[in-house]
């Protein structure tokens, strides 16, 4: 189906993909709180958009373009950095048990202007007071956002905020003894996001727990019967055949390097 | 008149050009061919340095050959060149030992084009890691050439190496606060800005009884490019924070008396 179909096709009372009216009015609000998207038509071909946080200017630019030709639409995109999906509660699966979560993860709002097969990426909301963390030991690791989320056993059962989209993660124990899984790197550009039930949500993941590693698979498949693809995840990474997957050491180790064990520093 | 003898001189002439013109061509083909590739494999430097190698390789063979074809007797050249490089190593000791250095340097790669480190004491940017020297621009934009042996020598702080760094702030409260209540003022100070990575965690510490004040040290990870927007924010909003829950950061402070003359009272 069309992006636009789809669109239209959604219920009004959504979060996300709102089709953007822009009408002959001087100026056209576009409420994503905590952001105030204002247009602000200055002639029929040159607008002034202004983003504004808490009544604070964010951003302001002018765009010399014809918008009522277009169609104005927000689509969500993604963080730049991996996320690590924090729970809480954290999730305990017995031995050789395996458990269905719905995690919560972040997003970039996109709002865009389409004509035709042309696209122009207006603006970028991103979702506030979101945390740095360092995943991985002093020397080799990654840069990522912290994310703490609450987990649900099924779709109808999560409530996600706006700037957010529910991961399904199917957790396998492939370890004779139970395991708490506490947290999860998520390299969220991989992973497609369709529309399902009403909600935002990605494609399936699955991680499994060995006695040793923690294995994140990207599965790339819909989250259910009738999902719709709105945002498809890493085309190169797929395409190229690369990895799908991530494995990653078990424990807190950035805790146990960081600080100095010789009370040194 | 012959005009074999000056006709060959001319061929040899011809084919010593052509073999100049060729290295030349050979050296712009391989500049593109070398410098990506390795570039990607070993980095900046060792590309450029790699290049140079190349040129200077590929056109002393090319002489070499244009004087074998031209007819020049090479082994007497060499032999006088072996000579003079010898009378010339004695006399250019520092450059020889900088050019082994620069080597050495290669492939010890403490650093790389574009890093922010601290060679001896020169904090600046690398903007090029040469046979002889290294060269910097410090922050006040200054060009610092070092030689690559003193380089070599030199204790290196390459403050770009790693993605995240710990910033520490030192922060004095009055013996009459309570350094419990100060360290959860800073703990939320903390949690509250963007700049601090919950990975690693922040530490308060009670570092020490100061002569005014009991100092507290206050160390937090942060992305490494926002290291002194981080430093500058953190330490306002921790004063703002105790201004506003009524904890005193002290200052020295000295009393001094005024002793008067014998018969008067001293005062402060």
């Amino acid at each position: 189906m069309e992006m636009l179909e789809l669109l239209e096709k959604l219920p009004q009372d959504r979060t996300y993909l709102q089709k953007l009216e822009l009408w002959e009015a001087k100026e056209t609000v576009f409420e994503r709180p905590p952001y105030r998207v204002v247009f602000q038509r200055l002639a029929p071909e040159v607008w002034r958009i202004r983003v504004e946080r808490e009544g604070e200017r964010v951003s302001s630019r002018i765009l010399i373009l014809p918008l009522a030709e277009y169609t104005v639409y927000e689509i969500p995109a993604y963080l730049e950095l991996p996320v690590l999906l924090v729970f809480e509660p954290q999730v305990t699966v017995g031995p050789l048990q395996q458990t269905q979560i719905y995690a919560h993860l972040p997003l970039q709002l996109e709002i865009r202007a389409r004509r035709g097969e042309e696209e122009v990426p207006l603006e970028r909301l991103h979702p506030l007071n979101l945390k740095y963390a360092w995943f991985g030991s002093p020397h080799q690791g990654s840069l990522c956002y912290f994310y703490e989320t609450e987990v649900s056993p099924s779709v109808e059962e999560a409530h996600p905020k706006p700037f957010e989209t529910l991961v399904p993660i199917a957790v396998e124990n492939a370890d004779a003894v139970s395991r708490e899984l506490s947290r999860v790197m998520i390299d969220s550009y991989q992973l497609s996001i369709y529309f399902y039930k009403e909600k935002l949500v990605a494609e399936r993941v699955k991680v499994r727990i060995d006695d040793e590693n923690v294995e994140v698979h990207y599965l790339d498949e819909p989250p259910g019967e009738g999902a719709v693809e709105i945002v498809k995840g890493a085309l190169t990474v797929k395409e190229k055949g690369l990895s799908r997957f991530s494995v990653r050491k078990l424990g807190k180790i950035t805790a146990m390097i960081f600080h100095s064990p010789g009370g040194v520093g | 008149m012959r005009w074999e003898p000056i006709l060959q001189w001319m061929l040899r002439v011809g084919v010593a050009l052509l073999v100049l013109f060729a290295a030349r061509f050979a050296h712009r083909f391989l500049h593109g061919l070398i410098y990506g590739r390795v570039r990607e494999r070993a980095g900046e430097h060792v590309a450029v340095l790699s290049l140079k190698l190349t040129k200077y390789g590929l056109y002393l063979l090319a002489i070499l050959f244009a004087l074998a074809v031209l007819g020049v007797n090479l082994g007497a050249m060499l032999t006088a060149l072996g000579l003079f490089s010898v009378a010339v190593g004695f006399a250019a000791q520092t450059s020889v030992s900088n050019l082994i250095s620069g080597i050495f340097l290669l492939f010890d790669r403490p650093f790389q084009i574009g890093d922010a480190v601290d060679i001896g004491g020169n904090v600046g940017i690398v903007l090029s890691i040469d046979l002889l020297s290294t060269k910097l621009r410090t922050f006040d934009n200054v060009l610092v050439r070092i030689p690559n042996e003193a380089v070599l020598k030199a204790s290196i702080r390459n403050f770009t190496a790693f993605e995240i760094r710990r910033v520490d702030v030192q922060v004095g409260i009055a013996y009459k606060d309570d350094p419990e209540k100060a360290r959860q003022v800073i703990q939320r100070v903390l949690d509250e800005s963007p700049y601090v990575l919950k990975e690693p965690g922040p530490m308060i510490l009670v570092n020490a009884f100061g002569e005014s004040s009991v100092d507290l040290i206050v160390r937090f990870w942060v992305n490494r490019k926002d290291f002194l927007a981080a430093k500058d924010a953190i330490t306002v909003a921790i004063k703002r924070a105790f201004e506003a829950e009524g904890i005193e950061i002290p200052f020295p402070q000295r009393v001094v008396y005024l002793v008067q003359q014998e018969g008067h009272e001293a005062r402060a």
